[in-house]
């Protein structure tokens, strides 16, 4: 769940950090600062464009004052400097360009200042000279002199005026010269009149006035820097824009990759949101099924409750009815067997909601092995065909041949559910046969069984509930049929942890059809056969009565419940072995260490040290003797921590005698029965002397009743004598060629020292059974 | 349920985001707003080359007050001896009627006092006729040494000990005493300082009666002679330089000030502006005696005399100098209603 939103949570803020300094990049240039600068320049050209007109009025004689144009040059002047300043204030602005034209357009404005003031100058003087001229010019005509000596002022008056109007070169070049001779001829004292050189001398002035300011400053000048500055402003313009459309673009761009960006968030946001719904749906949905299996698990219990208690009833109900002495040998007989059928019932059930648990749980262990399909056949056959033949029905197997030889499952579950289906089949069926078809799909690897019964058959609405834990048909089956209403459950499990599936159709009254199939694994291997196999009917190893094998050895059982330590007693003392019993593990564990047992049965569960402990230490202190685990604990878990304590075996309780007798006989030898497979034990001594062999007969004829001496003084509890006894049996086994006799004498010898009743009456049986045979294997006397 | 908020929030989120990441910010547009704004009227006969002086000038009051005291106080020179009122009295025709007005470095002077009345009217400052403004003026004689001597922090110093002044510029400005507040409420102060409807501005407003007839006449002449050509506008001069050796060196006169008389040339280092220097104001031109860059001429009719010698290039004779200075006479004006 966290992984999951690590990588998108991670992307998210990875993205975020990029939209942030994209934000940052993508801010447009300040529209409003460029708008003021665009504007500015457009006010500068328009003031200018002011300033010429005004140029140009003052010029024509339109207007008379400077005012204007000194007002229209200071607006420039700092309309400029503000241009400046606000393009300074522009932010990252690093183009040289517009530093270049700033600097251009101050120059440019300086200098046409400087041309305006000189423009004003000239004007003022050239105005006020023209304006003098025509009053010079009568004075001049006015003088009189003989030798034509104003000629030249003449020819200069014509010449200014020709220049005046027209600007000719010409003219201009000549009234210069003219100028320079007049001056010079006025030091000269020419003309000669000299009252009149001061006259002369301002009119040449004025001239030169006219012609300098008419030839160099006058004809509009500055008009000629307007140009410039116009196109320096054009240059400014281009460049802001440029500057501008730059930055605006590339801030458009980083909005697209921020558009991009925003998108991808917006994604992972949807992915992270998606996902966090479904959890919580996921959640809900976990939460509802664990309430819903809660409740079942509530209902279940109540159910199992109810289906502990009625087979305990009867148990403790007939139990107690033994108690009363007044009851008759047939009522107790008959109570006794419903205490076994009804704890037998209770047995099967508890085995059962074991399995279920198992199976819910998750626990239960399906082994797939190569699996004979016809000898699990051939099992249900003689199984379910006994049931079947009990109550007088008919039971089949039809088998649609071709089938395979071997499947793939686990045989002990398959044959579970094929027997689970028949009894069912069996139990629900009064009159005519209950029938299994077996048949195989290759295609799918499929085992399809169906069970057919001619039996009471279900409704649709008893379907519906079939597989219900603790639900059967009708309540009323139960009390009619019994069982536990955990079977069909169970099977229905079984067939979908096989890869199978179990489907049901009945008609009430007429029977049943009970249909699954099973996955088989791969066939093609398998051997495809259109016959049945012969196989041996199944022994019928589930006798009642377990067969008692004869053994001999010590076995000591650690148990602290009293009953079961009896019940345990009794069934091993029917075997002829010795038992000693320990109420928990520790003591258990100082009776293994202090005597020597062939066997020993641990309970688990004990007070004190458990089963489990004590079997560790005593594997801890080297003891090699085998060591059985009984535990009602039937799990696989506990199984293995029994192996793991140092168990070798590990027995179920409640216990199968079955079982239990074939666990004694593998870990105890077998007793040779007297009767029938005395060995006949001959002394090893050479019998050449008829003097030794008849001493041999007396002794062997003595032997019984020195045995009966022994007998008589174990009884007792006579110690002294025993050990006396014993020790001359020892003397006598040694003498006479009889060391087996010697080996057991010195044993038991050793057994009635340490004053063990338990172990030496065991031994007396094998001292017993030894001197039987000793006796069978007596010489002949001669 | 759930789904369906989800669901929303990023239908939402996508409609917010998409048209906000696609709107494009647009190219600046040219501004449409016209510059064309009719020439103020300043008279009847709008043909005349002197122009009368707007009867109301647009100051604030509050910096006028302000900059009233900081252009009568001394403490703000280096010394405390010196304010700009020290050289620029408003009851002697807002000069000192000096030559030449003494310096706070115990010396004088160089060039003759200009008047502080109607210098906001002037387009070009001081003798040499520089382009700048008020503030820039203010600035340059606080900090000049023959001027106030001082320096900003000084004189924020001096300013800042004092509770009138802070109260003032709280009044005035809300950043309180700062460089270019200062220059703005002296500015401010040099703005109000204008002398409108003068005897002559009546006439040129329509009155006609307002000046006689021989100070017509003397109008006329001043017309005729050409004086006009410089001497126009509002300010009757003021916003052109000139040089003053157009018919005679007037400057060879006195050879030991020669240097500092090249005029203009010494601030622009242009050859061209070789003994050029502003044409004055010739408003209150009778009450700003001694005339000229030297104060050389103490009477007016002498300086009209020198100015039709030097600069028009011919003697006017005594008659009309008369008329013309009687007519000089009709520019003086009232300062806050009064006439000087």
């Amino acid at each position: 769940m966290k992984a999951k939103f690590t990588l998108p949570i991670l992307l998210a803020i990875a993205i975020s950090v990029v939209m942030t300094f994209l934000y940052f990049e993508s801010h447009s240039p300040a529209t409003k600062h460029h708008n003021e600068i665009i504007t500015q320049i457009e006010l500068i050209k328009h003031t200018n464009f002011e300033l010429n007109e005004s140029i140009f009025e003052m010029a024509s004689g339109q207007t008379y004052d400077y005012d204007t144009i000194s007002l229209k040059q200071q607006q420039l002047s700092s309309q400029v400097q503000q241009l400046i300043k606000k393009g300074n204030g522009l932010e990252q602005r690093l183009d040289l360009l517009i530093d270049e034209t700033n600097n251009k357009i101050t120059a440019a404005v300086t200098e046409k200042n400087k041309r305006v003031e000189h423009f004003k100058r000239d004007l003022s003087f050239i105005n006020n000279s023209l304006q003098y001229y025509p009053r010079l010019i009568t004075e001049i005509n006015n003088l009189k002199e003989k030798d034509n000596a104003y000629l030249p002022y003449h020819n200069l008056i014509h010449n200014v005026i020709y220049f005046a109007i027209s600007q000719n070169k010409d003219s201009l070049e000549k009234a210069r010269i003219a100028i320079n001779n007049l001056k010079a001829n006025l030091t000269k004292g020419i003309p000669k009149d000299k009252s009149k050189h001061l006259f002369l001398a301002n009119f040449l002035a004025h001239s030169d006035v006219i012609l300098n300011t008419r030839s160099t400053k006058v004809g509009l000048a500055s008009v000629s820097t307007t140009p410039t500055i116009n196109t320096l402003l054009s240059q400014l313009h281009d460049a802001y824009m440029d500057y501008y459309i730059t930055k605006t673009d590339g801030a458009n761009e980083y909005r697209q990759v921020m558009f991009i960006a925003s998108l991808l968030l917006i994604a992972i946001v949807s992915y992270m949101l998606i996902l966090l719904g479904r959890s919580a749906i996921e959640l809900a949905k976990q939460k509802e099924n664990a309430l819903a299996a809660n409740r079942a698990k509530s209902a279940f219990l109540a159910n199992m409750s109810h289906e502990i208690r009625t087979p305990l009833t009867a148990i403790i109900g007939f139990g107690e009815s033994t108690l009363d002495s007044n009851q008759n040998v047939d009522e107790r007989l008959s109570a006794i067997k419903s205490i076994v059928r009804n704890g037998k019932h209770l047995l099967h059930l508890i085995n059962e909601i074991l399995d279920i648990s198992k199976i819910e749980s998750g626990k239960l262990t399906i082994e797939i092995l190569p699996t004979n399909l016809f000898e699990i056949l051939s099992d249900i056959e003689s199984l379910a065909g006994r049931e079947a033949k009990n109550k007088g029905l008919e039971f089949s197997i039809h088998h649609n041949f071709p089938l395979p030889e071997k499947i793939t499952t686990d045989p002990i579950r398959l044959k579970q559910i094929l027997l689970n289906l028949c009894n069912n089949a069996i139990k629900f069926t009064e009159r005519g046969h209950v029938k299994v078809v077996v048949s195989c799909n290759r295609e799918l690897q499929h085992i399809k069984f169906t069970i057919i019964d001619t039996g009471i058959g279900l409704s649709p609405q008893q379907i519906n509930k079939l597989f219900t834990p603790f639900t059967q048909a009708d309540s009323s089956t139960t009390r009619k049929y019994g069982g536990t209403g955990l079977g069909l459950h169970i099977s229905k499990l079984l067939i979908e942890n096989l890869d199978g599936k179990l489907k049901v159709s009945s008609t009430l009254n007429q029977g049943s059809q009970f249909e699954f199939y099973i996955n088989a694994g791969d066939l093609n291997d398998s051997r495809f056969i259109s016959k049945t196999p012969a196989f041996p009917s199944g022994d019928s190893k589930s006798a009642i009565n377990p067969e008692v094998p004869q053994l001999i050895g010590r076995i000591l059982l650690a148990e602290d419940n009293t009953d079961n330590q009896a019940l345990i007693s009794y069934f091993i003392r029917k075997t002829g072995a010795s038992i000693k019993i320990a109420e928990n593990g520790a003591i258990a564990l100082q009776n293994a260490l202090d005597t020597e047992f062939d066997l020993i049965l641990m309970d688990v569960q004990m007070p004190e040290m458990d089963g489990l402990e004590a079997t560790k230490q005593l594997r801890q202190a080297g003891y090699l003797k085998p060591i059985v685990a009984l535990t009602a604990n039937a799990t696989h878990e506990d199984t293995e921590e029994c192996y793991q304590a140092g168990c070798n075996k590990f027995l179920s309780k409640p216990v199968n005698w079955n079982l239990f007798y074939q666990t004694l006989a593998e870990y105890l030898p077998t007793k040779q029965s007297s009767k029938n497979k005395a060995i006949p034990i001959k002394t090893n001594l050479l019998i050449n002397d008829p003097e030794i062999l008849k001493l041999i007969v007396a002794l062997l004829g003595a032997l019984p009743e020195r045995l009966e001496h022994i007998s008589n003084a174990l009884e007792q509890r006579d110690w002294e004598t025993l050990v006396d006894h014993l020790h001359q049996l020892k003397g006598v086994g040694g003498n006479f060629g009889y060391p087996q006799l010697t080996k057991l004498s010195t044993r038991m010898e050793c057994e009635a020292k340490q004053h063990g009743y338990d172990t030496i009456s065991a031994s007396c049986k094998e001292l017993k059974n030894l001197i039987s045979n000793m006796r069978a294997g007596a010489p002949k006397s001669a | 349920m759930r789904n369906n908020i989800t669901k929303t929030l990023l239908l939402i989120i996508i409609l917010i985001t998409l048209p906000h990441a696609y709107s494009e910010t647009r190219p600046a547009s040219i501004p449409t707003t016209s510059f064309y704004s009719a020439p103020p009227k300043t008279g009847i006969t709008s043909n005349e080359p002197i122009k009368p002086i707007p009867n109301n000038s647009n100051v604030n009051a509050d910096k006028v007050a302000l900059g009233q005291r900081l252009f009568e106080d001394k403490n703000l020179s280096s010394d405390g001896s010196k304010a700009c009122r020290s050289c620029h009295h408003l009851d002697k025709g807002g000069a000192d009627g000096e030559q030449f007005s003494p310096s706070i470095d115990g010396g004088y002077r160089v060039r003759n006092t200009p008047s502080i009345y109607n210098v906001s009217l002037l387009a070009l400052y001081g003798w040499y006729g520089l382009p700048g403004n008020l503030e820039n003026i203010a600035e340059t004689i606080i900090r000049s040494k023959k001027g106030l001597a001082t320096e900003w922090s000084a004189v924020i110093k001096t300013l800042n000990k004092d509770q009138e002044y802070l109260k003032l510029f709280d009044v005035a400005y809300s950043d309180g005493i700062k460089p270019d507040n200062i220059k703005n409420a002296i500015a401010e102060y040099m703005r109000s300082l204008t002398t409108p409807n003068s005897r002559f501005d009546q006439y040129l407003r329509g009155n006609l009666q307002a000046i006689s007839a021989a100070e017509k006449e003397g109008y006329r002449l001043f017309k005729q002679y050409g004086c006009t050509s410089c001497h126009q506008g509002v300010a009757v001069g003021g916003n052109m330089v000139a040089p003053f050796n157009l018919f005679k060196n007037y400057l060879n006169q006195d050879v030991t000030q020669q240097q500092l008389e090249l005029g203009r040339i010494n601030n622009t280092k242009d050859e061209s502006d070789k003994y050029v220097f502003r044409v004055p104001s010739l408003r209150n031109v009778a009450l700003t005696s001694p005339y000229f860059h030297d104060g050389s001429a103490t009477r007016l009719e002498t300086a009209v005399d020198i100015m039709g010698r030097y600069m028009l290039g011919r003697v006017i004779p005594t008659n009309d100098r008369k008329l013309i200075v009687r007519f000089l006479h009709t520019l003086t004006g009232n300062y806050q209603g009064q006439p000087l």
